[in-house]
């Protein structure tokens, strides 16, 4: 009980901890992408908006800024999400290690109060640390589109941001690659800890409505969109700041009291557009294509021709 | 913690115990209480409980009512939020065709009925001053210098001047009161200074009045060739849905035919900046190549068209013949753009799938208005880009009601209702019939045009005029002339602001009521029939003007044209007239206006879901003919017509003396005269008194940006202050005629169109001098 190896393994055990911590300390200061998502859709939609002659207009608008040749932000390093999500999973390996080496193969050999030391760390620091790393792994997954997407309820809205036809709000920012990621969460949660809680909160409410089954359709966005989600990016732009109306309403737009959709929506694909309506224009719009120039006789061909 | 709880209730239960009582509650009720209102206060700060649930709408709402925007003629559905009796929020209606967009004035309809300078009782004027009166008052002074005009010079001798922003049951009942009831064909409106030349080229042309196509074609189009029309800024709603299709189709090509650079034409694939006034000669020169490269449909021609030129009917190859003069290489000088931007145009306007084509005042008010309306349409005809999706010509109107209230109720001085004419002996007799008056009681005789109008007070052959809802002393052209006019004649002037330009001529002015404050139906570019619902009470003694037109003709003893004394009535008897010509909309009823965002006619009964294009056989209920593209059935033969225009040279030619020529126009954020947008708090920083100036002019003239500057015209001279651009073409200036601190209309020409007598406020010839340095302010 007396031996000096035991303080050792504790010793060695301590060493790892911290090397490991310092290493994910390391990579997150060298490595992690200092600018967030948001903060990095902001400086291109401002570089965006300098090359801009003067009003951007529609053919221009869909060209791919130059900006965007960049890696995004998640692409350039780890993210806070993924070295979180890593150290969890490496603190649950030590952590079993330890909890096998102290039980089976040093037990008799171990002082009790090293024993009970180490029985700490593996049952309740490290455990600790995943949970920190469970909650912030989910708080990041949580922002994915995909996982929007899980609820079958949300399909018309993801559908609509890959349409190619779409020219709704959501679709033109994620075809044209103006927010690089976590689309849905970027526009949907206020910036700061309280669009965080914001956002947790609508998630766990449209959560707990699907699950009980007791939302009802047409889905509708509740209360006044935070208009603040819009100017963060847009706001310094001369083409924002330049709009006569914009400066008419700025007291308006800055209380909420006149969303930016009002004019510049719709955000989402409307009530009528969604499913089997939005079905048959698209089907409409085929044949239109497909119509041969100055000739209509062969149109009933040209509809057997659509599955 | 249950054993001291227990214990507690045994001390208080104790008899023997001195209990505490604060109004018969027990302390622990009062603690109790106390704990939960500190938790009420608590969740209270964090803006309302139901904000930890879900986000919650900064405007609060008691209702919303589906109703329509006050202001242009795109005619956008809206939903009207109201909490407490009053409006207090305005959003798009996701239903209807707008799909919830709305301009700035859209959602400002919200501040407009409280806004200042509403008028808020009667007004007569006594010893030159309007002074307060009682209804009774002034209705009886009507009445009797009416009846006292009628009885000494007969029914001519009075006139009613309306407009496109009243209700469809109040225009039609003023035109049915002043035509069948007093006997005169003096009515006329606001429209004929808007939409008058786009109606004489469709009635011209395809026999019936209003566009064939709709908004819905946009989704549809390939080419929009957009020409007299700053959409982006007069029509923004329906300008988003053209971009919405650009967006979707990046192929799709626009183009816009305008002497400014102006916001739409930015957003342009190709800008043809012309000479203003030269639109015949860049449309037939365009025609010119649409039959050089062969774009043009021959079975259109063959089978549903013939040539005019004027009454006579001419044949194909001699139309072919006159357009020879029009080469792209003679009109490019004529226009002032190149022979290629024509043959551009021309090309893309007819190698596309599908071209929709908008114009609207830039046509619209010139002297050869309807030549160039004719023209866009034989475009359109030529290429057989016409009666199919996403392929028509279509006119924009700027007012809410100019289609349905004025056109189709006939309320001009030539029209009767449904595209009848005062001088066809049938139509009047139709009209008699249907409106049970007497064989004859409707004068043959077209009554005085919005111009000829105010020159008949001036001359005295008018004595009585009924103005409503509309602001004529700032809107027509020429407006210092007229003035004597509305000094010398009586004039009652109907409005829900005072003072106006017009008010202050007024010798009675009485508070009308308006938007919500009555409900009534309005109409919008697309023959959509959309309803406005009342929800307020109107502001003081305010009436609507339907109540004020009943009550005159009370007392001018026409009670008898009214046996229906409702709003509701007067619209079903109008839409059963209505049934009798092909205007047919007896299937658009009040009940079903109320529950949906409007209806497009025609639409002959309640189970027809209206009609998107018209003159298309199966799509319009009156077009017949299965096997055929077209069926225009306005025309005796069914088809329609092509015209033959030249080049006319413009009523006054810019010379030494007066260098310049003045065209006029709007801005996004204010609407016609300003009557209502200057009054709201938030439009105050858009400013409208400004003269775009060409930088080469401004330094012709010696003019700096920001500086006073006089504009004079052979008939009066307006101050504006410079606003220096690129975005204009040398030699012309731009004012709008939205500010009444500005009144660009004192130098603008009343010279009209002589087929729609629209007048031209688009190439007046001006010369300007600075009035004063630059103030600190303005630089």
């Amino acid at each position: 009980m007396m031996s000096e190896k035991p303080n050792k393994i504790l010793y060695l055990t301590l060493v790892l901890l911290i090397a490991g911590g310092t290493a994910a300390a390391a990579i997150g200061v060298l490595y992690v992408d200092p600018v967030s998502g948001a903060a990095h859709d902001y400086e291109r939609m401002q570089g965006y908006a300098m090359v801009q002659v003067e009003e951007p207009t529609a053919g221009q608008a869909r060209e791919v800024p130059e900006a965007a040749d960049e890696l995004a932000a998640g692409e350039r390093g780890f993210t806070v999400g993924e070295l979180m999500r890593t150290a969890g999973i490496i603190s649950v390996i030590i952590a079993l290690i330890i909890l096998f080496c102290i039980e089976f193969l040093f037990k008799d050999r171990i002082q009790q109060l090293n024993y009970r030391m180490l029985l700490l760390i593996s049952l309740f620091v490290l455990p600790g640390l995943v949970g920190m790393s469970a909650t912030s792994t989910l708080l990041e997954t949580t922002k994915s589109v995909d996982s929007c997407a899980s609820c079958h309820v949300m399909d018309p809205f993801v559908e609509d941001l890959s349409d190619p036809e779409s020219t709704t709000l959501a679709a033109r920012h994620y075809k044209n690659r103006w927010i690089s990621q976590y689309q849905c969460y970027t526009c949907h949660t206020t910036y700061g800890a309280h669009g965080t809680f914001e956002g947790k909160r609508d998630g766990f409410r449209h959560w707990l409505l699907f699950v009980t089954r007791t939302y009802e359709m047409p889905m509708t966005y509740k209360g006044s969109y935070p208009n603040v989600n819009c100017v963060d990016c847009h706001g310094g732009s001369p083409g924002f700041e330049n709009a006569l109306s914009h400066q008419a309403l700025a007291e308006e737009l800055i209380t909420d009291r006149v969303s930016c959709i009002s004019c510049h929506g719709p955000a989402h694909p409307l009530p009528g557009e969604r499913g089997e309506e939005a079905a048959q224009r698209d089907r409409f719009s085929q044949v239109h294509r497909l119509w041969p120039q100055n000739d209509t006789g062969e149109l009933s061909k040209m509809l057997e021709a659509i599955p | 913690m249950s054993e001291k709880a227990v214990d507690n209730d045994h001390v208080y239960q104790s008899p023997d115990y001195p209990r505490e009582e604060l109004n018969g509650w027990t302390r622990r009720d009062f603690m109790r209480l106390a704990s939960l209102s500190a938790a009420g206060v608590f969740t209270g700060s964090l803006s309302g409980c139901g904000e930890l649930w879900q986000r919650q709408p900064v405007i609060d709402v008691d209702s919303w009512h589906q109703g329509v925007c006050r202001f242009c003629g795109t005619g956008c559905g809206i939903q009207i939020g109201m909490a407490e009796g009053r409006v207090v929020d305005v959003k798009g209606d996701p239903a209807a065709h707008n799909r919830g967009r709305l301009c700035i004035k859209g959602i400002l309809n919200r501040e407009i009925l409280y806004v200042e300078d509403r008028l808020l009782y009667p007004m007569v004027r006594k010893d030159g001053e309007l002074e307060r009166a009682t209804w009774e008052e002034a209705m009886e002074l009507i009445a009797s210098r009416f009846n006292a005009a009628i009885r000494e010079k007969g029914p001519d001798s009075v006139a009613y001047y309306g407009s496109g922003q009243l209700f469809t049951e109040e225009s039609y009942s003023a035109s049915k009161l002043f035509k069948a009831g007093i006997g005169t064909n003096n009515v006329d409106g606001n429209p004929r200074l808007c939409m008058a030349s786009a109606a004489s080229g469709y009635t011209s042309v395809f026999g019936k009045d209003e566009p064939m196509g709709c908004y819905e074609d946009i989704d549809h189009a390939d080419c929009f060739f957009i020409t007299g029309s700053n959409m982006a800024e007069c029509h923004p709603v329906l300008w988003e849905r053209v971009l919405d299709r650009k967006r979707n189709r990046p192929d799709t090509f626009t183009i816009v035919v305008d002497p400014r650079r102006t916001r739409t034409a930015k957003n342009a694939d190709l800008h043809l900046q012309i000479r203003p006034g030269t639109d015949v000669t860049l449309y037939n020169s365009m025609i010119y190549e649409l039959y050089r490269r062969e774009l043009t449909d021959s079975d259109m021609a063959d089978n549903y068209l013939t040539f005019h030129q004027e009454d006579d009917p001419i044949s194909g190859p001699d139309f072919y013949e006159h357009i020879q003069a029009y080469d792209p290489e003679s009109a490019a000088p004529v226009c002032g753009i190149s022979s290629d931007q024509i043959r551009e145009a021309a090309w893309r306007f007819g190698r596309s799938g599908a071209t929709m084509s908008f114009w609207t005042m830039g046509l619209n008010q010139q002297t050869q208005a309807t030549a160039s309306n004719r023209l866009v349409m034989a475009m359109h005809l030529l290429t057989g880009h016409i009666g199919r999706p996403g392929a028509t010509p279509f006119s924009l109107t700027g007012q809410p009601n100019a289609g349905g209230g004025v056109r189709d109720t006939g309320a001009l001085s030539h029209t009767l209702p449904n595209g009848r004419r005062v001088t066809s002996r049938q139509h009047r007799r139709e009209m008699e019939e249907q409106w049970n008056v007497p064989d004859g009681t409707i004068s043959p005789e077209p009554g005085y045009h919005a111009v000829a109008l105010f020159e008949a007070m001036r001359q005295g052959n008018v004595d009585c005029t009924l103005i409503m809802a509309t602001n004529p002393m700032q809107s027509l052209p020429n407006i210092l002339q007229y003035r004597e006019g509305m000094e010398r004649a009586f004039v009652v002037v109907a409005d829900a602001f005072h003072p106006t330009e017009t008010t202050r001529f007024a010798d009675v002015v009485l508070p009308a009521a308006m938007w919500t404050e009555k409900s009534g139906v309005f109409s919008q570019s697309e023959r959509r029939y959309h309803y406005v619902p009342k929800l307020v009470e109107p502001r003081g003694e305010a009436r609507s003007d339907f109540e004020i037109i009943i009550e005159l003709a009370d007392r001018l003893g026409h009670s008898a044209l009214f046996p229906e004394r409702t709003q509701a009535g007067i619209w079903d008897e109008w839409r059963k007239i209505s049934a009798f010509s092909d205007y047919n909309f007896k299937g658009i009823t009040y009940e079903r206006l109320q529950n949906q965002p409007g209806i497009l006619w025609p639409c002959p009964d309640e189970d027809h879901p209206g009609t998107c294009r018209r003159y298309v056989p199966g799509e319009d209920p009156i077009a017949r003919g299965d096997d055929k593209r077209l069926d225009f059935y306005g025309r005796p033969d069914g088809r329609a017509v092509i015209f033959l225009h030249d080049q006319e040279p413009p009523f006054e030619e810019p010379d030494d003396s007066y260098p310049l020529v003045l065209t006029t126009g709007r801005v996004l954020e204010h609407w016609h005269t300003e009557t209502i947008t200057r009054r709201v708090p938030q439009l105050g920083v858009v400013e409208t008194g400004f003269l775009e100036v060409h930088p080469a002019d401004a330094h012709r003239f010696g003019l700096e940006n920001g500086q006073p500057v006089t504009v004079e015209s052979r008939r009066g001279e307006a101050d504006f202050v410079t606003r220096i651009t690129n975005d204009i073409r040398e030699g012309i200036v731009f004012a709008t005629f939205h500010s009444a601190k500005n009144l660009v209309n004192k130098a603008t020409s009343d010279a009209f169109d002589p087929i729609s007598k629209q007048p031209d406020y688009k190439k007046a010839a001006v010369r300007m001098q600075p009035a004063g340095p630059v103030s600190q302010r303005q630089s």
